[in-house]
């Protein structure tokens, strides 16, 4: 019985820490991603890609990539962040929007790898923002679902028809 | 084992299909239905987003555009809009009145009474108050009411002295023979999952199955076999479980689309039909159209919230028999269309741009129309549906390969019908804001298996039967001999009842 207890501890404590090296392994990158976003889908509440209901909704949508998608997007990230250092000596995500939005124009235009991921970075960015409540709210959008109808016919009111 | 035989064997349950297959079950024949694509449960699987768009195999040529279509019982019209015009009676006649296109075998008083079965049949909504139709009775049930959009449009047409009109739908504007009416969710792209869109899979096939047809989702057609007199002898497919098996009679109603059909003919060579199925002439595959079709997008000063309800709208059609001083003969119809949504689907699916510009266009998302554009198209042998020479399908077939390139004809056209719908938005009070997506290709492919009176220019006579092929017909929008410009699902299904009426009628003698 302390034999099965012992080999079960064991079990969990490998899983766990297993589970910790996994998550920090799919999570490389988010941080990047999330400074991309600021770019990619400007909003004037800065708390929006940093904490906020869009910055949980792209991390959802980088962990539920296939892993081998995330690796080429991580690449990606990482040509950036080479690009920053190697322009002004800082990270990417230190720099002030305008300086952030320079530098993916000009790697858009200089790279070919990082033009082929921009669409796939803008796709997860740009859903996750317009899928949250703030997107809703910036768009005017309500749920189609509880639409009650249209306004009274334009046949009869204006036409007389 | 013996193979199955059968009155007739319907291949493609689209909207020709399942016209065919309820008419002829209805009159006691004994049908088989063969759909490729899956059978969707609309209330299981598209509330609950189970429905997946099965690939349809195409390959496009380099510079094509890429007209569409979808496999599934219903075919494409299980995801369409819900538009449902008729065809004008110019549009049956453009070679003598317009010098353009062809004229096709038959008028438009022919295929009238059928326009009104299928509408009655599938409780159409609309009014006759389009003065560029022909005369006709009322529709099934009232049009729909009409979006803060679609007034602006509306106000606009009528300032620059235009005819608007509300645009007919499939669609149902109160509950019909046991369907409820259309609760605006604007989900009609998705697959109606309320049962008021009155796409085949709610109306014909229900009705189709009642009688005793039977309908067998997932099974593909290889082959129309043909005996060594030519005539039809039954279909070569292969069932879900990947086993061929055969199937026989003497008539096989072909309504696979516009874009399988001539794949399907070609591949089925006989003894007396070394070439393919209908292929003396050289025209299958060939004239293959697409409507000359775009998206504009237009904003209002206030909220029009134009991603809701549905598709139709309003509609112009002062355009379509051209306009003064264009360099085009025939014309388009302009409609107020449902602006894509939900927002992220829009901005990712329809718009390329990022940062502040992407926030822009965004933040006017509630006080967006979108335009669709129908224009018609011309008819080019160039392009075409043919064999691809290298690419296999699963079977081992060639794959389809489609070629299509607008002309300058239509290019002209499409700017024009962008400028019209401009000036009618500005009139009716839109901002000079304005967006728009360049032509694109319709999912309206039509032509390739085109109908007329002479078998060195057509493949099928004026009631589908296949010239060269006896007992083989073809009821689908790849008859079309000009495309007119308006949506083809009614009069595809108008066509197939047509020949059903006819099929009906001659075993009767």
């Amino acid at each position: 019985m302390r034999r099965r207890l012992f080999i079960e501890s064991c079990g969990a404590t490998l899983t766990a820490a297993l589970t910790v090296e996994l998550r920090a392994q799919l999570e490389e990158g988010l941080p990047l991603l999330l400074t991309l976003a600021e770019v990619v889908v400007p909003d004037k509440d800065l708390s929006v890609w940093r904490g906020g209901p869009a910055a949980t909704e792209l991390q959802r949508a980088w962990l539920a990539l296939e892993s081998r998608e995330r690796l080429e997007l991580s690449a990606a990230l990482g040509e950036l962040e080479a690009e920053a250092v190697r322009a002004s000596e800082m990270k990417f995500g230190a720099l002030s929007l305008e300086a952030r939005k320079a530098l993916v124009r000009g790697l858009l235009a200089r790279s070919v790898s990082f033009q082929a991921a921009f669409p796939r970075f803008r796709g997860i960015i740009v859903r996750s923002f317009y899928s949250c409540p703030v997107g809703f709210e910036r768009t005017g959008f309500s749920t189609t679902t509880q639409f009650r109808g249209y306004p009274e016919p334009l046949w009869s009111a204006e036409s007389g028809e | 084992m013996a193979a199955e035989r059968f009155d007739a064997i319907v291949v493609g349950l689209g909207g020709g299909g399942s016209v065919v297959a309820e008419a002829l079950s209805g009159a006691g024949w004994k049908v088989l239905a063969l759909e490729e694509g899956p059978w969707y449960n609309p209330f299981r699987d598209f509330r609950e987003g189970r429905a997946r768009r099965v690939p349809i195999g195409l390959v496009y040529a380099k510079d094509s555009l890429r007209p569409m279509m979808v496999k599934a019982v219903g075919g494409s019209m299980v995801f369409y809009a819900g538009v449902f015009f008729r065809l004008h009676e110019n549009d049956f006649r453009t070679r003598s009145r317009f010098g353009c296109g062809t004229d096709w075998p038959i008028a438009y008083r022919e295929l009238a009474p059928f326009y009104e079965k299928v509408e009655n049949f599938t409780g159409a909504s609309g009014s006759p108050v389009n003065i560029f139709e022909a005369p006709r009775g009322p529709y099934p049930n009232p049009a729909h009411p009409v979006s803060k959009g679609s007034r602006y449009f509306a106000r606009g047409a009528r300032a620059l002295g235009l005819h608007p009109a509300p645009t007919p739908m499939s669609i149902l504007s109160r509950p019909f023979r046991g369907r409820p009416s259309c609760t605006y969710c604007a989900k009609c792209g998705e697959g109606c999952m309320v049962g008021d869109k009155s796409s085949p899979e709610m109306t014909y096939i229900p009705a189709a199955i009642k009688h005793g047809a039977q309908i067998r989702s997932g099974h593909r057609a290889l082959a129309i076999e043909t005996g060594r007199s030519g005539r039809v002898t039954g279909v070569l497919y292969r069932d879900k479980e990947g086993f061929r098996e055969k199937a026989e009679s003497e008539c096989v109603v072909l309504c696979g689309s516009a874009l399988l059909d001539p794949a399907l003919l070609l591949r089925s060579r006989g003894p007396a039909h070394p070439r393919g199925l209908g292929a003396h002439s050289g025209m299958v595959g060939r004239n293959l159209m697409t409507h000359v079709g775009g998206r504009y997008l237009v904003r209002f000063p206030e909220v029009v919230n134009g991603f809701m309800g549905i598709s139709g709208g309003v509609n112009v059609q002062d355009f379509y028999d051209g306009a003064p001083g264009a360099d085009f003969r025939r014309g388009y119809t302009l409609y107020v269309s449902l602006l894509p949504g939900p927002p992220a689907t829009f901005a990712d699916w329809y718009l390329e741009s990022w940062g502040a510009e992407l926030t822009e266009v965004m933040q006017s998302y509630n006080r967006m129309i979108r335009l669709a554009v129908l224009g018609e198209d011309q008819a080019d042998p160039e392009n075409r549906v043919s064999e691809d020479p290298e690419l296999k399908d699963e079977d081992g077939f060639p794959r389809p390969r489609v070629f299509y390139r607008r002309s300058e004809y239509e290019r002209n056209m499409f700017r024009h019908a962008v400028e019209s719908a401009r000036k009618i938005c500005r009139a009716g009070g839109a901002d000079d804001w304005e967006f728009y997506y360049q032509d694109d290709g319709s999912a309206h492919a039509m032509g390739p298996c085109r109908m007329g009176d002479d078998p060195d220019t057509s493949v099928v006579d004026r009631w589908c039967a296949c010239h060269d092929v006896p007992g083989l017909y073809i009821c689908d929008s790849s008859i079309f001999p000009t495309s007119g410009a308006v949506n083809p699902a009614l009069t595809v299904m108008a066509l197939a009842a047509r020949t059903a009426d006819y099929l009906i009628r001659g075993r009767q003698g």
